[in-house]
């Protein structure tokens, strides 16, 4: 069969480097980081103090940068309020 | 054996075991991410069960029952009414809210008391989990102080 073994190099190719997808660890840290901050910020601004942090918070906004994972909690404050936080990537 | 058995052979013995990696590792990703999901809706309910004390404490100062009253009832099963200490239930009134609260304060200066058995009780449940807040009296509501603490 020829030009077989020239086929299936071709697909090695392709498959090989993908171990190293499967040799990374899962980013799973991040979204138990992010929602232990946002659970955090939100309790701080229920308090009445302003969070400080290098994470991104926005109270009722819409985020304005990207991220890769955020999470969304909601307080009592005056009413129902809507605390959002993520790590911008830029 | 013909010629190039042994490539197939190779070939697919190595894409089915990368084919069966991928797999394994794509279901325990979501599996930890299920359970990750679930865990956060347990600790949504825990903050919730623990600000519902604060946000009484909050709107009987604020004088906003109403604005409590609204939102938390919407949040879980919401009760008040006297508090039995023989079975340590929490026995439901007619009145509504507002009025009930407003009955049972003593306010002297920037303080607030609740001596009688009043009780306030929210029961909450999501995803499996349940928890609850409670206000219990006797009761001490500083207005002047941010945490409202006596």
């Amino acid at each position: 069969m020829k030009g077989f073994f020239s086929i299936e190099l071709l697909f090695l190719y392709f498959l090989l480097p993908n171990l190293l997808y499967l040799v990374q660890p899962e980013k799973l840290v991040l979204t138990r980081e992010i929602e232990v901050y946002t659970q955090d910020a939100a309790q701080v601004l229920l308090y009445g103090y302003t969070p400080t942090g290098t994470h991104s918070i926005w109270v009722d906004l819409e985020p304005d940068c990207d991220f890769e994972f955020m999470y969304c909690t909601k307080r009592f404050i005056g009413g129902e309020t809507r605390i959002c936080a993520a790590e911008c990537l830029h | 054996m013909r010629r190039g058995v042994f490539a197939l052979t190779w070939f697919l013995l190595v894409s089915l075991t990368l084919i069966s990696l991928y797999a394994t590792k794509a279901t325990l990703l979501n599996l930890e991410l299920k359970k990750q999901s679930e865990l956060m809706d347990a600790e949504e309910l825990f903050y919730q069960a623990r600000n519902f004390e604060f946000d009484f404490f909050k709107a009987v100062s604020n004088h906003n029952l109403d604005e409590f009253y609204n939102y938390w009832d919407t949040q879980g099963d919401l009760n008040y009414g006297y508090f039995d200490y023989s079975n340590l239930l929490c026995e439901q009134v007619s009145f509504s809210f507002t009025e009930f609260i407003n009955n049972q304060k003593i306010q002297e200066d920037s303080v607030i008391f609740f001596e009688n058995s009043l009780c306030v009780t929210l029961s909450l449940e999501d995803s499996g989990f349940k928890t609850f807040g409670v206000v219990v009296s006797p009761i001490c509501i500083n207005t002047s102080s941010q945490y409202f603490s006596c």
